[in-house]
């Protein structure tokens, strides 16, 4: 083969086929100039008609596009026959449909680019049953689901005639506040969508559609649950889409950009819709710089904070300037959207709720809580800048801890390794206490920057132990107890006591157990009982732990022994009353006070441990007199020895602002509640779980004193901080939505009461019991609020409701009954309308105070009904009434 | 259509074959060179039913056996659906080794059975084999005269891509990659009329 030849042949002849025929033989003889043979060559090879030499099968290549995708889509999916393609994105292609059978209607039906075989596909339809039960306005309505017979699954959708949310707010140039409104309205869908466990995953202004409606805009979220069915690999299909079509990583949250397996939940969402909100309030994203290019991304985010919302307007060259928004905006915004797009989860609001929450209040004109930079907040500041010293210390406890032991066992003399190693124990625990100093600061969940580097040193510790001392068992277990320790001060209690069980496990198999060494962990594992509220475990425990020490301690106490002994009689003794055994308890509280008196000096601080154990006593006796007496008395005392600002006379504080309250000294009960508050704001951290009591009791407070906007202030506040502590799901955070939802209710303000109040109703009724009077009042405050609204028929119902489930709910008074008269008079039905005027007045005489809120509702509405049926005589009578 | 897949012969390493393909998308060098065996052995197991299967008598469709391969490991979740031209291509390759390799076996295996059975009664190879060895040879010729064109036709006839698909793999304009395909194949032809006297 003449390669020059052919390779010259090669040229003429592919550049011959990129021009017409009738120019190619012309082109040819003038390249070929002297080789006739070589243009006759050429020629040939032009004049020849290949056919379908080694063209791949057509019908295959037809079939290949339909099973990828790429062309042609199947004419009908399940039911719908397929209209048209109307979109496409990098996850598939949208089309319009109509059913095959039944009335006429258009729908959207998506169709995904994956393949599912057959176990995926059963697990992908039993994933769409928890998407067939959204139902919500904001929400565009999920008809039908499946799979394809090759395997793609679909979805039939209401199909939403509407754009994006934000160009449809830039187009008609909306305002702050109505981009507000609209953005809430997504968000609530959002919202109901997690009270149902389900994410979104995959929130941007695409798949928040708005349109107009009859009155108002409509806002429609499409697309739940699609990334789900996706199954993981949804940031790789949204980022490295060939495509380019939704190829833009801007909207979705640092955890789910590290694809390192790390827990996306509803944050991620919240952290998706902040960066919506702040898109809808400047015009801009708030990586908008750096966020087409994955990598560059990841490195921005993780490094800084982006500018705010107004320093974007700003700072906003005119072409950037959007029309209908300002170049100032107030700085409450701000600050919702830094929170709502904090880089760590735990920074975030904790649930769409919050969120929506605190742009209600920017809009009502109320301080918002992304605000509040309270000295907690400040101090966490603080604590996060000295990440480095943390992280340092835990470092050196463990070299000490960990790398010691490795030291101690390459040691030859046991003698030796058991002195070492004792020392090494003595020094560790020193210094474990010194972390748990620095970690108490960190409530548990919190400054997970650095927790987590910590968490690894700890967890590899608590492995390490394990394996380590194979010939010294009983300081193997003590390391254990101390890295339990540590664990439960950072609130990881499953980790605590797997450990500490361990623990004694090991001391158990031992011929002679040390009495002490055993206690001191039974103890610690007491102790996590009762954080646990695991009473009667905690009582085993701590019942064992003494009866050790006792044995130990035999006959001669010195002071640190009489209070280690004192403290587990005093521990057994709170396991005890709050299993209800009170004379037993006081038995305990009383031999823990004897002890201290008897060994302590008379100013420490845990002689006040005794004095408030025994005042709870009394409180519980129904004695508040006494109780009130004692607490002031612990309290008196923590303030001179323990000084006016520590933490615990914060707690003593709010002990007699509870008896305070029982006895109706409101005034004096917010006094103490607010000092509480300010110590407790300026040495726990915002979150406190400590926070709690003090909270909860100021919102009763304040309700008795119809304070409602305070009111308000603190149950919100305790939403967030139960739903931290004791999980959104937890009764105890079901009970405060309930309660935020009455004042709400009371004050006026019903359409907010029913955006509480109905979802955790929703809540309450997938609890099997123990919620009965908690569903009442939600179902009552409904009802009221449905009758306020002016929806007679509605609040009608469900008030009978309420009323049919037979009690009043805790805290609700005769509100349900009140309310019936007041639905029954505003239809017209008088008798009926006395008839419930009579009951709730009757109701109010037995079951409150003249003081109390429904006191003064029932008598002005049943006397100014009386009077509008001329029986004045009657009305004043109920004026005048007292009891 | 394809028959259900065996679940049995599922790759060590599922979803590598995904991430190979797009560390090779992303520009990654070598990366091509590690996909290149996985995809291989995926192929192979696939290709030693399907040519068992036809007998000796082999149909020629390469593309046949690749597609079989994709959805194969599409519904194993081991690739993406999306990676399909970039497997595509890089499973050209490797099929156009291994139907070669196929056709020498066969071919060496039935000179050799015929030299000690039949030694007067020898008949041409049958044309699958022959046309395979053939347009291998040929294939390689072209390479030396112009190395895109061959890469053309074994993205077409071993990969089954179409003309916009492998443009944008070889990254020329489709009237660019048109043209090569069309001047491969005429130059093809008449090499494989001219040598296959000589075979």
């Amino acid at each position: 083969m003449d390669l020059a030849r052919e390779r010259r042949l090669n040229r003429i002849l592919t550049e011959a086929l990129g021009l017409s025929e009738d120019a190619r033989e012309v082109w040819v003889r003038t390249q070929c100039e002297e080789d006739a043979s070589l243009a006759d060559e050429v020629m040939n090879l032009l004049a020849d008609d290949v056919g379908t030499f080694l063209e791949p099968d057509a019908r295959l290549q037809a079939k290949l596009s339909e099973m990828t995708g790429t062309i042609e889509a199947p004419s009908q999916v399940g039911s719908y026959e397929l209209i048209k393609p109307i979109g496409e994105g990098g996850m598939g292609e949208v089309h319009l449909a109509r059913p095959l059978h039944g009335p006429e209607r258009t729908l959207a039906v998506k169709l995904l680019r994956v393949y599912l075989d057959a176990n995926s596909a059963a697990r992908f339809r039993a994933e769409q049953q928890a998407l067939a039960r959204l139902e919500h306005d904001a929400i565009a309505r999920l008809l039908d689901t499946g799979v394809t017979d090759d395997g793609r699954p679909w979805f039939a959708m209401e199909y939403v005639r509407g754009e994006p949310i934000t160009r449809y707010c830039e187009r008609r140039a909306l305002n702050v506040r109505e981009r507000l409104g609209l953005f809430l309205v997504a968000c609530r869908g959002v919202a109901h969508a997690h009270q149902r466990q389900l994410l979104h995953r995959d929130l941007k202004p695409s798949n928040i559609l708005a349109l107009e409606g009859d009155s108002k805009p409509i806002v429609k979220l499409i697309d739940f649950g699609i990334a789900k069915a996706l199954d993981g690999p949804l940031t790789d299909v949204t980022v490295l889409t060939e495509t380019g079509v939704i190829g833009t990583p801007a909207y979705l949250s640092p955890e789910a950009l590290a694809q390192g397996g790390q827990v996306v939940d509803t944050r991620s969402d919240v952290y998706s819709l902040g960066v919506i909100l702040y898109e809808l309030l400047c015009g801009q994203r708030p990586w908008a710089e750096h966020d087409q290019n994955l990598v560059d991304l990841i490195r921005t985010i993780g490094s800084n904070d982006p500018p705010t919302v107004s320093s974007r307007l700003r700072k906003a060259l005119p072409e950037q300037r959007r029309p209908g928004l300002p170049e100032r905006l107030d700085t409450d915004l701000d600050w919702i959207t830094q929170k709502a797009i904090a880089h760590d989860p735990d920074q975030r609001y904790g649930s769409v709720t919050e969120l929506i929450a605190d742009i209600e209040r920017y809009l009502a004109n109320e301080p918002v809580l992304a605000r509040a930079p309270t000295l907690g907040y400040r101090l966490r500041k603080f604590a996060r800048r000295r990440t480095g010293v943390v992280v340092a210390a835990m470092a050196i406890m463990l070299a000490i801890v960990i790398g010691g032991a490795g030291l101690i066992v390459g040691l030859q003399q046991a003698r030796e390794e058991t002195r070492v190693a004792q020392a090494a124990l003595d020094e560790s625990e020193a210094m474990s206490d010194f972390v748990n100093g620095l970690f108490s600061v960190a409530s548990p969940g919190e400054s997970l920057g650095e927790t987590i580097t910590a968490r690894e040193i700890l967890d590899r510790g608590a492995v390490r132990v394990r394996e380590s001392f194979p010939e010294q068992p009983i300081l193997r277990a003590k390391l254990m107890g101390r890295i339990a320790d540590i664990y439960s001060g950072l609130a990881l209690y499953e980790q605590a006591d797997a450990l500490v069980t361990e623990g004694i496990d090991l001391l158990a198999e031992l011929p002679d157990i040390p009495p002490e060494d055993q206690a001191v962990l039974l103890r610690s594992r007491g102790l996590l009982a009762i954080n646990q509220r695991d009473y009667e475990r905690a009582l085993v425990d701590y019942e064992q732990a003494r009866a050790l020490f006792e044995q130990a301690y035999l006959a001669s106490l010195d002071a640190n022994q009489a209070e280690t002994l004192a403290g587990v009689i005093h521990n057994s003794g709170v396991a005890l009353f709050y299993l209800g055994r009170y004379d037993e308890a006081r038995v305990r509280w009383e031999r823990a006070l004897e002890l201290r008196r008897a060994h302590l000096p008379d100013d420490h601080p845990h002689l006040s441990r005794s004095f408030s154990a025994l005042a709870a006593l009394a409180r519980m006796e129904g004695d508040n007199e006494t109780a009130r007496s004692m607490f002031q008395e612990a309290l008196t005392f923590r303030e001179r020895t323990l000084g006016p600002d520590h933490p615990n006379v914060a707690l003593a504080l709010v002990n007699v602002a509870h008896e305070n309250r029982q006895i109706g000294r409101f005034d004096e009960a917010l006094v103490q509640l607010d000092r509480a508050l300010q110590i407790q704001e300026t040495t726990l951290p915002e979150r406190h779980p400590d926070l709690i009591r003090t909270v909860r009791l100021r919102g009763l407070v304040n309700r008795d004193q119809r304070n409602w906007a305070e009111a308000e202030q603190d149950w919100t506040r305790l939403i967030s901080l139960v739903n931290e502590h004791r999980g959104a799901q937890s009764i105890d955070a079901l009970r405060a939505q309930v309660n935020l939802a009455l004042i709400l209710q009371r004050s006026d303000q019903p359409q907010r009461a029913l955006a509480i109040a109905e979802p955790a109703l929703e809540q309450l009724h997938e609890r099997a019991s123990g919620v009965d009077g908690l569903i009442v009042s939600a179902t009552g405050v409904i009802g009221i609020s449905h009758w306020l609204l002016g929806d007679l028929e509605t609040g009608r119902e469900w008030l009978l409701e309420a009323r049919r489930l037979g009690i009043e709910g805790p805290g609700t008074g005769p509100w349900v009954t009140w309310g019936l008269a007041g639905v029954y008079q505003s239809f017209g039905d008088l008798d009926a309308a006395e008839r419930w005027y009579a009951e709730a007045w009757d109701r109010v005489k037995t079951q409150s105070l003249p003081v109390h809120d429904i006191a003064g509702r029932v008598r002005q509405d049943y006397a100014a009904f009386l009077d509008s049926a001329g029986r004045t005589s009657e009305a004043d009578a109920v004026r005048a009434e007292t009891w | 259509m394809v028959e259900p897949q065996d679940q049995t012969s599922k790759p060590e390493s599922p979803g590598e074959i995904t991430r190979l393909i797009r560390r090779w998308q992303s520009g990654s060098d070598g990366a091509l060179e590690d996909l290149l065996p996985l995809v291989y052995a995926e192929l192979r197991q696939i290709a030693g039913s399907y040519l068992a299967r036809e007998g000796d008598e082999v149909a020629l469709q390469p593309t046949e056996l690749v597609s079989e391969t994709f959805l194969r490991l599409v519904r194993q979740g081991t690739v993406h659906a999306d990676c399909r031209q970039h497997f595509f291509a890089s499973a050209a390759q490797v099929v156009r080794r291994l139907l070669v390799e196929a056709a020498r076996h066969r071919q060496a295996a039935r000179r050799s059975s015929a030299l000690t059975v039949t030694l007067d009664d020898e008949m041409p190879a049958p044309a699958a084999s022959a046309d395979l060895l053939d347009i291998e040879a040929a294939l390689e010729d072209l390479t030396k005269i112009n190395e895109r064109q061959a890469r053309v036709v074994e993205l077409r006839f071993f990969g089954g891509l179409t003309i916009p698909e492998v443009a944008s793999i070889s990254e020329v304009s489709v009237a660019t990659a048109e043209r090569d395909w069309s001047a491969a194949r005429r130059w093809l032809r008449h090499r494989l009329a001219s040598i296959r006297p000589m075979s």
